[in-house]
């Protein structure tokens, strides 16, 4: 144990010294996180509210029922609304970008409708505004579906009738209006488990650079072995894992130190939210595991301290890319989704992301199971790998 | 002249020389172009999950929903699973049909469809189209029921016979207004614009160390010793840089063509950005390259400098979604520009004359750019 200390301990004073960790491990990750986050961090989804206007040039019940379903929308803030008199400034302003979409309820509407003429609704939406004209869209067909009920009622309960008059029509369309809906929409609000623009810049940056942080202490051996200090060490009279644990140690003290860092930091520049610490820092302590045995295989694999350099790039580049530390891959669903949890970073993101949620530990343990199964899989053959070694 | 691109011509070599760029310079690119295309490729559309039972009526509302133009649907069979997908943000809201869905309707029940959405996503505006969707089906619950109050038999069949019927309210939508991003564009068309001035800067960059290494490695000063002037030497490595930049580009260019069918557009215009927008990738690069020492901490701020300068540039996300200030923030950088100029190309149909604006900008970065690292170049090479 002494063995693996002194040399682990040798080994971080040379990273210490040797700048390029701090470029990459805490440098670039922050940097890059502030710049992501300026550029993208505008909320989008958050702040969407198509913004309507209805010109409404019918006087009767059937138009005004449309403007008090849109008024109760614009209520409880799900829409704006502008109420305006002529077709041609809501078409302008539609077209100007100024209006998403605007409802045209033309005249006579009301009439149309109760004596079972054509009657149409007409929405005028923005090319750019494909969401908020959908939505538009959305809004008119149940308001169209709820008159057409009544009709449909009204024209079915006449089936049973051998010779219906004006005033049976009245009658029954009064009495189907007030039919209760067989189908009730319930809110159920569900736990908001997405990290915040933030928080997801800064952790995917940290994650995705925690592959390259760690890759200095393992490719040490290589490094070692080409410098012949390698040999050296076989000489001495320390057993023969005590190199390679000590690599692995210092590994992984430089990915928990960086990482560690990142969070502190970005808690207090960043105001990012990482969550419960405990939680986090179990994460962070697995996803650090997971990253050394990745970098540690490869280094296994590797004949040269560049060959592993090189390859471990690729590696780290591309499970960060499908594990969507860059951009959320997860909203492609399907294969891409699935392909992603082949990526330790994955795991890691949905980690955080289940602790957005609230709660500590007992929300991150599958993740937490996750990247160790990642840490198992590669240690055990870079440790025999790197083990069974030649020292030159 | 001839030694001038016999240099520049190791430059070039010596990248497919470095196995590692393989994969940097040319797989990456397009699987980033891929990737993004598949994602993001045609805008966003919000998509909602439903989990629905097994029956008729059950069906007609997944249908109706999926009818709705700018909504995409995707089905999960356990509600478990939708539940954890909108937690997760995977889908930005989900409809849970209850099992007994269209017994409990055929019946004399009330049915509770759940609307589950997160509290800061787009919930309340999506739960209009599935409240519309929920309401024309309704529509034909409501009228059987009222007829069988009415002692009609069979009544379920007579409101789905006479559903075509009546009259009803029809919806007619019209667009206007000049659409940002036509329709025509293809699916990996801006991704690829946007990844190959990322990329041509990117590698340009990286492309630093490389000269970084050759003045450390001494091989500037041996050729100093030979007979050749140091203005063909200095034009040699620039060259090489230069050289690098351009198959770069010119990569990603025809394989996205032929790969993907990703548009261009005029072909005399893009080869023109190329040409201009490699000129400034390798003047940035020869700066650098000339101004640091270690080539590993040079390689470092490369990528941090590739990959910021190309975010804030609009090579990560469309310019036209920054806000109006950051808009102008980003046209400090030669990113912006280049991008600029391919959208003219591609989305406007512009032609070389269409562009000659923003080609003017790029040369002018090139030949600030270009200077200052000619200068600094010879500074450090003669001093060597």
């Amino acid at each position: 144990m002494r063995f693996i200390l002194t040399i682990a301990g040798k080994d971080l004073r040379l990273r210490v010294r040797d700048r390029s960790v701090f470029v990459l491990g805490l440098l670039a990750p922050f940097l890059l996180a502030v710049i992501f986050d300026l550029v993208l961090g505008a909320p989008s989804e958050a702040t969407f509210q198509p913004r309507f206007a209805v010109a409404d040039l019918d006087t009767g019940p059937v138009g005004d029922g449309l403007v008090g379903v849109l008024r109760s929308l614009a209520e409880g803030d799900v829409i704006d609304l502008d109420e305006v008199g002529s077709v041609d400034e809501v078409e302008a302003a539609v077209e100007a970008g100024d209006l998403d979409a605007a409802f045209v309820i033309p005249a006579g509407f009301s009439q149309a409708v109760t004596s079972g003429g054509e009657a149409t609704l007409r929405i005028v939406g923005n090319v750019d505004a494909p969401i908020s004209v959908a939505i538009a869209e959305a809004v008119a067909r149940g308001y169209a579906a709820e008159v057409e009920a009544v009709q449909l009622s009204v024209a079915v309960a006449l089936q049973t009738l051998p010779s219906p008059t004006v005033s049976d029509v009245a009658t029954l369309a009064a009495e189907a209006a007030t039919m209760p809906p067989p189908i009730e929409l319930v809110d159920v609000t569900a736990a908001d488990r997405v990290l915040d623009t933030s928080t997801f810049f800064i952790a995917g940056m940290a994650v995705f650079f925690l592959f390259f942080t760690v890759s200095f202490g393992v490719v040490g051996l290589l490094e070692e072995r080409q410098a012949g200090t390698l040999a050296r060490l076989a000489a001495a009279p320390i057993p023969r894992y005590a190199a390679v644990a000590a690599k692995m140690v210092v590994s992984y003290v430089v990915g928990v130190v960086a990482m560690a860092v990142l969070v502190v930091a970005s808690t207090l520049i960043l105001d990012a939210r990482w969550g419960d610490p405990v939680g986090v820092a179990v994460l962070v302590l697995a996803a650090v595991a997971a990253a050394v045995g990745v970098v540690a295989v490869v280094a296994g694999f590797a004949r040269t301290a560049e060959q592993a350099s090189t390859l471990q790039a690729i590696i780290a580049v591309s499970l960060g890319m499908i594990g969507g530390v860059f951009f959320p891959t997860n909203l492609g669903g399907g294969f891409l989704a699935k392909l992603a949890l082949a990526s330790p970073h994955r795991w890691f993101m949905n980690g955080l992301a289940d602790l957005a949620g609230g709660g500590g530990l007992s929300v991150v343990w599958p993740s937490v199971a996750g990247l160790l199964a990642f840490a198992v899989v590669t240690t055990v053959p870079a440790l025999y790998r790197l083990r069974t070694m030649e020292p030159r | 002249m001839t030694k001038a691109f016999t240099i520049a011509a190791v430059g070039v070599l010596r990248l497919f020389r470095d196995r590692s760029n393989i994969f940097f310079v040319f797989v990456l690119p397009l699987a980033l172009v891929f990737l993004i295309g598949s994602v993001f490729g045609g805008g966003f559309t919000p998509t909602i999950g439903v989990s629905a039972p097994d029956g008729e009526l059950a069906r007609e509302v997944v249908s109706r929903l999926e009818e709705t133009d700018g909504i995409a649907v995707r089905s999960y069979t356990a509600r478990d699973e939708l539940v954890r997908a909108v937690e997760r943000g995977d889908v930005q809201a989900g409809v849970i049909l209850p099992v007994d869905f269209d017994e409990a309707l055929e019946g004399d029940g009330t049915v509770a469809v759940e609307f589950l959405a997160r509290p800061d996503a787009a919930g309340p505006q999506l739960r209009t189209a599935v409240a519309a969707a929920i309401a024309e089906e309704s529509a034909l619950v409501r009228a059987a029921r009222f007829g069988a109050r009415r002692g009609l038999t069979e009544a379920f069949d007579v409101a789905r016979r006479l559903q075509g019927e009546v009259s009803g309210v029809e919806v007619v939508t019209r667009a206007v207004g000049e659409a940002l991003f036509p329709s025509s564009l293809g699916r990996f068309d801006l991704g690829a614009s946007q990844q190959l001035v990322l990329f041509m800067f990117l590698t340009g960059l990286a492309g630093a160390s490389a000269l970084i290494e050759t003045r450390q490695l001494g091989v500037i000063r041996r050729m100093m010793s030979t007979p050749t002037g140091v203005g063909t030497i200095l034009l040699g490595e620039v060259l090489g840089r230069y050289g690098v930049v351009l198959v770069q580009g010119v990569y990603i260019v025809a394989f996205s063509l032929f790969a993907f069918g990703v548009d261009w557009g005029d072909p005399l215009g893009a080869v023109a950005i190329l040409v201009v927008f490699g000129a400034v990738s390798t003047a940035f690069a020869v700066l650098m390259g000339a101004t640091f020492r270690n080539a590993q901490q040079a390689g470092g701020l490369g990528v941090i400098l590739g990959l910021g300068v190309a975010a804030l540039g609009g090579s990560m996300v469309p310019l036209e979604i920054f806000s109006p200030t950051m808009r102008r923030v980003a046209h400090l950088t030669p990113h912006a520009w280049a991008y600029d100029a391919f959208a003219e190309l591609v989305r406007r149909d512009g032609s070389l004359s269409d562009i000659l604006g923003e080609l003017g900008v790029l040369a002018a970065y090139a030949l600030v750019a270009g200077t200052l690292a000619v200068w600094r170049l010879r500074v450090v090479t003669t001093r060597e």
